[in-house]
């Protein structure tokens, strides 16, 4: 648990890279980047290099409420690669057996107008045209959950699950997602990750790196 | 490139399933797609036993899916003609369950799989899969997802990332 106290230290993120952090609102970020793109020397700049940059962010409980770590593009780019790692534990023994999950999700929010350097939530996702609204066959009747379309510029949607038994064991889940969005990302536009937590008490920790030209 | 996300879970699943389906709007290249599938007890079992999840995704050409009217709500598709029947060779006489044929325009396919202990312990079961179908895609063509069960009761989520270039 040591990670949760870790002090936030904005002043080491991202200086000299292309990405500008922003804001979290709740949990611990930790921020790290990035080997840029640009000449060393004399030598031209090369075609198709890149650039990377990573971060990460932790939160701890058992609350419905989202949380969100977002940061701001300084200037235009095309996010290219994304591998994040993902993990859920418990973090306090269970009573009786109970389920433990989390959401986590990274999106692009397009503009400036997103609000959130104003002190304004992130904003969500919203519905694309490029697909229509989503329909169910559910003809047993089962209990569901959806979104009731797809959302535009998400890059990453992962669930975490796990059953945590009385004595705890097994009570983990993790997941290594490596995505090539390809997605173009304008200056002023907001990268925005955000993690759900639900179910008994649990801590999930979020290892992110962009690749980007 | 474009991305779209969205999720699909089932509360309850108890040797049913149901799907999750929806248009497309514009011609385009479904050119990758990133699926988490991950199922949970909600309770602890009645019994020990095994629990599955089968979870797959199509493309419905130029019309909305027809789906089996079971309570597995499976999501029939087209034989590929690009391909013939599928033979097995069982001397021992094993049991034995398979597709006759490989189904067109089927892009994803996962089986979750696990043993459910009575206190629950270790029973999750997860998968990431990351694909580049590179499939042409009409207005009018359909996306559909499918998830159906046996074994013990658990709930199973898919969370969707497609990437597609607009023609």
């Amino acid at each position: 648990m040591d990670r949760l106290a870790a002090p936030v230290n904005r002043r080491t993120f991202l200086k000299s890279s292309a990405l500008g952090f922003a804001g979290i609102s709740a949990g611990v970020l930790n921020l790290s980047g990035c080997s840029d793109v640009h000449d060393q020397g004399a030598q031209p700049e090369r075609r198709g290099a890149r650039g990377t940059a990573g971060f990460r962010w932790s939160v701890g409980g058992h609350a419905y409420s989202p949380a969100y770590a977002y940061f701001k593009a300084a200037r235009g780019l095309i996010l290219d690669t994304v591998s994040i790692d993902a993990a859920l534990s418990a973090s306090l023994p269970a009573a009786a057996g109970s389920s433990a999950q989390a959401l986590c999700r990274a999106w692009v929010a397009r503009g400036n107008g997103s609000g959130v350097e104003t002190g304004g939530m992130p904003p969500a996702a919203a519905a694309t045209s490029d697909f229509g609204p989503l329909a169910l066959f559910n003809p047993a009747k089962l209990g569901f959950a959806f979104d009731p379309a797809p959302l535009q510029d998400v890059f990453y949607s992962c669930p975490l699950r796990a059953w945590t038994p009385a004595g705890g064991q097994f009570s983990v889940a993790e997941t290594h997602n490596s995505t090539i969005p390809a997605l173009h990302v304008d200056a002023g536009d907001h990268v925005i990750f955000s993690i759900l937590l639900g179910g008994s008490t649990n801590h999930v920790d979020l290892r992110s790196v962009l690749e980007y030209s | 490139m474009n991305s779209v996300s969205f999720g699909f879970e089932l509360v309850n699943l108890y040797g049913n399933g149901a799907d999750a389906y929806f248009p497309v709007t514009r011609n385009m290249v479904l050119e990758t797609f990133n699926i988490d599938a991950a199922f949970m007890l909600t309770s602890a079992p009645a019994a020990a036993g095994f629990a599955e999840v089968l979870c797959q995704g199509k493309v419905s050409r130029g019309s909305a899916p027809v789906f089996a009217p079971t309570v597995q709500a499976y999501a029939p598709f087209s034989s590929s003609a690009d391909f013939g029947a599928v033979s097995i060779d069982n001397p021992m006489g094993l049991q034995a369950i398979f597709d006759g044929g490989l189904g067109q325009d089927l892009f994803y396919s996962v089986i979750l799989k696990s043993w459910v202990p009575l206190d629950g312990a270790g029973s999750t079961a997860a998968r990431q899969v990351s694909g580049r179908p590179s499939l042409a895609l009409s207005a009018g063509d359909y996306l559909a997802f499918h998830m159906d069960h046996a074994g013990v009761g658990v709930d199973c989520e898919l969370q969707i990332v497609l990437g597609y270039s607009r023609v």
